[in-house]
């Protein structure tokens, strides 16, 4: 059963972060990326990506005309990384980590917007730098990704 | 033995007593080494992590004695990477679970908050 294009991009988003782990390439250290299920089903760790996909917007004056018509929506993902680092080293990793998820995040440089071809354009939204009282911190990086699909099908692309 | 030192004692061999509420869960510390200790593992019903905004994930609040062998001392205790390792839900597999904050202690008991 073919998957929704919200779906193909979200595995598409998946993938690239992947790349991170154990990776040298980048300072921060990734030890693995994280979808949450309904029911968590995870636990917070140091240097772990946590992908939770956000709010959903129409873009109607995206759209374009036929028979179906193409309808723009606009989908954010919420980019987190946990940062949980040995209470007696004071490292505070927050730029570092905000950092190689955008160096990641844009790799292929002149393609990585469109997701293989699925998306017309991402934006990178605003950085949120998370503190917490003696919990975990953390950096969130959300995404929001502008796709077009027939409006009798969301799993047919009209880029 | 005074009323400090038997409340202290009581933290192990009382309150953490495996033949009452409490039970047997390995403590893993961030430098790698482990040791099976009592502890009462409260179960709570799932939470939003504050730090990640929409996550849901189960929240464990766990009381251990104040002590570097039957327990976890609060001074080797380090929320950059130390876990416990407990079933989720009762009669389930054992897992290893954070402990991301720290939520009281004093020289008896440590409360810890795992997820």
């Amino acid at each position: 059963m073919p998957l929704a294009i919200v779906d193909q991009i979200h595995d598409a988003i998946v993938s690239r972060l992947e790349a991170m782990v154990n990776d040298d390439d980048y300072e921060i250290g990734i030890i693995e990326v994280v979808v949450p299920t309904r029911i968590g089903e995870f636990t917070p760790r140091d240097r772990q990506i946590v992908i939770v996909q956000g709010d959903d917007e129409r873009v109607a004056e995206m759209d374009i005309p036929g028979n179906p018509p193409g309808v723009a929506r606009k989908q954010t993902w919420n980019i987190r990384c946990h940062l949980m680092p040995d209470e007696n080293s004071g490292e505070d990793a927050v730029n570092q980590a905000a950092a190689d998820i955008l160096k990641c995040l844009t790799t292929p440089n002149s393609t990585w917007h469109n997701w293989g071809g699925l998306a017309i354009n991402t934006e990178l939204g605003r950085i949120e730098y998370v503190s917490f009282d003696g919990g975990p911190d953390g950096v969130n990086v959300p995404i929001h990704v502008l796709y077009r699909v027939s409006e009798y099908s969301p799993f047919v692309s009209r880029i | 033995m005074t009323l400090h030192d038997a409340i202290r004692s009581d933290a192990v061999s009382v309150f953490c007593n495996a033949d009452d509420f409490a039970e047997s869960v390995v403590y893993y510390k961030r430098n790698g080494l482990s040791r099976t200790i009592n502890a009462v593992v409260i179960r709570e019903a799932f939470a939003i992590n504050p730090e990640d905004g929409d996550t849901i994930t189960p929240v464990f609040e766990v009381h251990v004695a104040n002590d570097d062998t039957d327990g976890i001392s609060s001074d080797e205790l380090n929320i950059g990477g130390d876990m416990l390792a407990f079933a989720v839900r009762v009669g389930k597999a054992v897992e290893r679970r954070s402990i991301v904050r720290l939520m009281s202690h004093d020289e008896g008991m440590l409360v810890l908050e795992c997820r």
